[in-house]
């Protein structure tokens, strides 16, 4: 990315929350949106660049969100706290998943981060104790920024917005480092790769575990935001929603994820008071863009403003 | 201990049934897989399809059991072989991620789709020879269980014939063992796809009119299906069909025994817990070849 469309990004969450600063309903939406985006630039990481197939996301989500949740509750720790020990758990979620899967190639990836997010689910209904079972985990309070005359929830709107750019910042120079063009070539060849000399199951494992950690982040804003978690909100629909974005927008750009989070947040507002149709208007949208535009939204841009200076040139 | 022994067989005999159901997705996955190398994530929505279909022919609309079955079956291959054409076929020569998502959103689109127009409620289906039990060494089987297990090897059966006697069966088989050799030789790779699906559906189609009866007929039950035949699919080793049905056959009785002897809350953690190990120790499944 340019520095110019960073300092966009930067900007616009931040703007558009002055803007919206009366109106909680717009910033609802807001911080779904920057939620969404975290998660969908997490699963651009690892599928987009790295080329491993994830389902996990709501898993790792999920591991964030129980994390700082207890940490607030049981410890009452401050929310910075909370949010650093759901990155650090959901990172070691992500080790411990990475490891015995590594042998595992493409779609069976696939269907084993699945399972995992299944069975995430499954302890979150069952180990009553700690997750609070069917009941789940309330009473979390939004954070805030300790600046006198700010609204509570733009406060918490700019500590989001603040880790939504940090995540992107990150994620940008991950990409074009030397570390991200490692990935890109384990993407296109997993033998390539090992005959250049690349640590192959490092990077992966590494790659699963900085997304799981990114996801955990995003859990931790979540559970604060919402102010309540249980096994419901934690579904394989959270993932397959968030490759969704990613597909639309284009998996092999981080700007695909950010586009794609803002487009579908935007399309899943009118029909939230549809639940039987939600999910069969999401798979349509989702065949629909598959087939038609199976780059994404973002890369076919590029491609044809590429083309179209191509053509400049040679006119 | 003495109640272990008494209800060993009573679990047996129930796992058994559940592991004939899963054997018969692995099978399915193995079929998918063989023809386009593929995992297909909406397998288990594909009998949640027959499934659905089995109730309106034979609840919904009062037919002969006999007719039933049949039409059960070609309706869901019609159905998926009509997704497949719309939605795999164009993208046969996209990076292999594609498709994957594909199978993903046809999950999501099924499930979604059924309960909109049938709704969220499941659907009983009677049993088709009564439901007296059959006392057989000290387990009391449902005869259900008879239609399961009679169905599962006729359709074993059929697919013997199918890979050992046909030319297809053997262009697939010789496309699930390299692809592009296989296209070298003249094999029609789109045709394999269509046909893989067909198949799978087919069989997805006869797995979901016979075990109706067991499962009640739940959108959302699927998922459980596809995890748990896959499941299978890896432990048996997803390169050969018998291996595919043991595995599947496997998760059956092992997830009833977890389920009887441990804990039915943490049965899926420890299947999958289970299926885990196998993937670090034996990558190839625990019938496959060693790497």
């Amino acid at each position: 990315m340019t520095r110019w469309q960073l300092s966009v990004c930067l900007v616009l969450p931040i703007a558009a929350g002055f803007l919206l600063q009366k109106n909680s309903y717009g910033l609802t939406i807001l911080a779904f949106m920057l939620i969404y985006g975290i998660l969908a630039m997490a699963t651009s990481l690892c599928m987009g660049h790295a080329g491993q197939v994830t389902l996990a996301q709501a898993g790792f989500f999920a591991v964030g969100a129980y994390a700082s949740a207890l940490c607030s509750l049981t410890l009452s720790a401050p929310f910075a706290v909370g949010l650093l020990i759901a990155i650090i758990t959901s990172t070691l979620a992500g080790y411990a998943l990475g490891y015995p899967i590594l042998r595992v190639k493409g779609h069976f990836l696939g269907l084993v981060t699945l399972a995992f997010t299944q069975v995430v689910h499954e302890i979150a209904l069952h180990w009553e104790s700690v997750t609070g079972g069917f009941n789940g985990l309330y009473g979390m309070v939004k954070p805030t920024l300790p600046i006198p005359g700010i609204e509570p929830f733009y406060g918490f709107i700019l500590l989001l917005s603040a880790f939504w750019f940090a995540v992107l910042l990150g994620a940008d120079n991950l990409v074009h480092s030397r570390y991200g063009r490692a990935m890109h070539m384990l993407k296109a060849s997993e033998w390539g790769a090992q005959a250049c000399g690349m640590n192959v199951a490092g990077l992966k494992c590494d790659a699963f575990a900085i997304s799981a950690g990114v996801c955990g982040g995003a859990g931790a804003f979540y559970a604060h935001f919402i102010g309540y978690i249980g096994p419901e909100s934690f579904t394989l629909d959270v993932s397959i929603t968030v490759i969704a974005m990613c597909i639309l927008g284009g998996m092999t750009d981080l700007r695909g994820a950010l586009v794609g989070s803002v487009l579908m947040t935007i399309l899943n507002e009118p029909l939230r008071n549809y639940p039987l149709v939600q999910p069969v208007m999401y798979a349509v949208v989702m065949l629909a863009t598959i087939v038609g535009l199976p780059r994404g939204i973002v890369p076919s841009i590029l491609r044809w403003h590429a083309m179209r200076a191509a053509l400049r040139k040679a006119a | 201990m003495t109640f272990v022994l008494t209800i060993l067989p009573q679990l047996i005999a129930t796992g058994i049934m559940i592991g004939a159901i899963y054997a018969m997705l692995a099978l399915c996955f193995y079929v998918v897989h063989a023809g386009t190398g593929l995992i297909n994530f909406a397998q288990g929505d594909f009998v949640v399809i027959g499934l659905i279909f089995v109730w309106t022919f034979f609840v919904g609309m009062n037919l002969p059991l006999f007719i039933v079955i049949p039409m059960t079956v070609i309706a869901t291959g019609l159905v998926v072989a009509a997704l497949e054409r719309l939605t795999i076929a164009p993208l046969r020569n996209q990076d292999p991620i594609i498709p994957l998502l594909v199978t993903l959103a046809l999950g999501i689109l099924i499930r979604s789709s059924i309960q909109l127009i049938w709704g969220a409620q499941p659907r009983s289906v009677p049993h088709y020879s009564g439901d007296t039990p059959i006392l057989i060494g000290g387990a009391a089987i449902m005869a259900q269980a008879f239609w399961i297990i009679g169905g599962t090897i006729l359709i074993l059966l059929a697919l013997y014939f199918f890979f050992t006697r046909t030319m297809f069966g053997l262009a697939m088989r010789g496309a699930s063992c390299d692809r592009e050799g296989a296209q070298v030789i003249g094999i029609n790779a789109n045709l394999i796809s269509f046909y893989a699906f067909g198949l799978s559906a087919l069989i997805s189609g006869a797995t979901g009119a016979i075990i109706a009866p067991v499962v009640n007929a739940d959108p959302f039950i699927g998922l459980d299906f596809s995890l748990k035949g896959f499941a299978g699919a890896v432990l048996g080793g997803i390169d050969k069909p018998h291996s595919a049905v043991l595995g599947g056959l496997f998760i059956g009785i092992l997830e009833t025994l977890i389920a009887g002897l441990i804990s039915s809350e943490y049965r899926n953690l420890f299947v999958f817990g289970i299926l885990m190990l196998v993937l670090v120790l034996r990558p190839n499944g625990l019938l496959g070849a060693r790497s």
